[in-house]
């Protein structure tokens, strides 16, 4: 097995009550890593450790490349266009940004479509492309995704699950936090969170019936 | 970053235009009518007028009995005699008199000569139609004294000059007349009205309820200029972080635009007041720039600390509204319970209040 580039080990961490305890896991180069739970499960939580948001308060992370997180909301500015939006949190220039967005793997998320259009007027998952494409755009190793696919239509979430193989082949990293069977699909592994514990999935087991038990 | 942060202060330019027009008229009309409201109560009765006579003599005490058996006077004005000047300011300035007479001492014997002396009409600033019927009574009824003093002089030098030298008793006559003749013509001259504002008071209630109502009207922009907070929630913050944007940069960042807001609102109502009142400072463009920036810093820290626009509007209607009207903003101090004015000192606004009357009207 290759080296992990993501290491969790014995991470518990406290947020007025215990949200995570003792979760052990690790991530290698072109793994997609599935978090499945129930709501308030803490894979919201974990992400935030892994990105550096939150210090646990036992336990080590670590992280060997850039992190990249795609929180549930969007850190969109309304008013603003997605080429407005995207030149915030990057320094390269509109033709440069124009180039990402149409020559590499961040093409599958068409953004360059809606360049010009305010967030206030894009649907759900336009902003959740521009949201991936505004945290791609920094070149990640590692990109954390919370639920990625919630309330989008069908080409939206069959291009984002697109984007992520994609990514993935290109010795990318990515953490999915989603109550998704289809995403599940193209996950390397999968952890179930309950009671603030990870379990490790067996292969082949189904989403539905892990959080049925 | 700064420069998405001026668009979108460029973006909302139009929302501050439609609340400063939805507002700032709404306000300007209240502060146009509304010391016509707060002094209503006074002109419908007698109204008392303070007056100081320093020479206790046979002129002045003629003078006044003439004036007050006149019918117009009787059933007007109550002439409430004090023993200084002091008491004339603080009876004027409390309300207890809605204006005094100050006659200086040697008024009489000085008139018509080069150490003539100006008798001093005191009044409130008047704001309504009957106000100024009464001030207008009051001086004609303070020349009537005048003129009443003169005459009495002229009938006794004649009476004594007579009883003598019917000559010299001519040439008194004639000096006197002519005396007389240029009183009533220079009589202007011998009042000076003074506004009791001006000696006891820096601001009439037309100056505060103007600056309480900016004041209000700023404080409420906070309401508005909280959508400009929309993007800034934990996860905006979060996303900063992890692009190794300081929080407190996003912080003064944000203050700084809503500050630059908060200030064009300011230069809107500016504008209308210098057209209306035509009294307000020039300066206060500048003096007031220290005030809007607390403000500005307050409501982004507001915006911070609550995060939903929805609660922001809550609370800066509820405690601005509440902490605006315990301050003396929406009605003055003076019309207020004891128990309110004493409290004030404790009201932070109170203060702001303070700093925005003595901006605009110094």
């Amino acid at each position: 097995m290759a080296d992990p580039i993501v290491t969790v080990e014995n991470v518990s961490l406290k947020y007025k009550k215990t949200v995570l305890t003792d979760v052990s896991m690790t991530a290698a180069k072109g793994e997609v890593v599935g978090l499945l739970g129930l709501n308030g499960s803490g894979k919201s939580t974990l992400l935030s450790a892994i990105s550096g948001l939150r210090k646990p308060s036992s336990g080590t992370i670590k992280t060997g490349g850039k992190t990249g997180f795609v929180t549930q909301e969007n850190a969109l500015i309304d008013e603003l266009t997605a080429m407005d939006n995207l030149k915030m949190w990057t320094p390269l220039s509109k033709q440069e940004i124009l180039k990402e967005l149409t020559g590499t793997e961040l093409s599958i998320l068409k953004v360059s479509d809606f360049i010009n259009v305010k967030v206030k007027r894009m649907s759900g998952g336009m902003k959740k492309r521009l949201a991936i494409a505004s945290v791609l755009l920094a070149k990640p190793d590692i990109l954390l995704l919370d639920e990625p696919l919630a309330a989008l239509d069908i080409p939206a979430k069959n291009d984002i699950i697109k984007f992520i193989d994609s990514f993935r082949s290109e010795g990318g990293t990515v953490f999915i936090a989603s109550h998704s069977e289809e995403l599940f699909k193209h996950c390397s592994k999968v952890y179930l969170l309950k009671k603030g514990k990870a379990v490790l999935l067996p292969e082949g087991t189904s989403p539905a019936e892990a959080l049925n038990d | 970053m700064i420069k998405a942060y001026c668009k979108r202060v460029l973006l909302f330019l139009p929302y501050i235009a439609c609340y400063f027009l939805a507002l700032g008229i709404a306000m300007l009309a209240l502060v146009i009518y509304a010391s016509e409201f707060l002094f209503e109560d006074n002109t419908d009765s007698i109204v008392s007028v303070a007056c100081y006579m320093p020479d206790d003599d046979v002129y002045n005490r003629l003078g006044l009995g003439l004036i007050t058996r006149m019918e117009s006077v009787k059933h007007t004005v109550d002439i409430n005699m004090v023993k200084s000047k002091k008491q004339v300011l603080s009876q004027v300035e409390s309300g207890e008199a809605i204006a005094g007479i100050i006659i200086p001492e040697g008024f009489i014997e000085k008139m018509g000569t080069e150490e003539a002396v100006q008798a001093e009409i005191i009044y409130r600033d008047a704001d309504t139609y009957e106000e100024h019927v009464v001030n207008d009574l009051i001086y004609t009824m303070s020349d009537l004294l005048g003129t009443t003093q003169c005459s009495i002089l002229t009938a006794e030098e004649l009476a004594r000059e007579l009883g003598e030298d019917p000559y010299g008793a001519y040439l008194v006559g004639y000096d006197v007349q002519e005396n007389l003749a240029d009183y009533i013509l220079d009589r202007k001259d011998h009042f000076r009205e003074v506004s009791v504002d001006d000696l006891v008071a820096k601001y009439g209630v037309r100056d505060q309820l103007t600056a309480s109502y900016t004041l209000f009207i700023i404080m409420m922009s906070v309401f508005v200029i909280s959508f400009f907070f929309k993007g800034n929630n934990t996860i905006f913050r979060a996303r900063a972080k992890l692009s190794g944007i300081k929080t407190w940069k996003i912080f003064l960042l944000e203050a700084g635009c809503a500050a630059f807001m908060m200030y064009l609102l300011y230069v809107l109502l500016f504008i209308v007041f210098i057209a209306v009142f035509h009294t307000v400072n020039p300066l206060s463009l500048i003096t007031i720039i220290p005030a809007i920036l607390i403000l500005a810093m307050l409501g982004t820290t507001l915006c911070y600390i609550v995060k939903s626009p929805a609660a922001v509007s809550y609370i800066t209607f509820g405690a601005g509204t509440s902490l605006m009207y315990l301050a003396g903003g929406l009605i003055p101090l003076d019309y207020m319970p004891k128990f309110f004015q004493a409290a004030a000192v404790y009201n932070p606004v109170y203060y702001l209040n303070l700093f925005f009357m003595r901006s605009m009207f110094l």
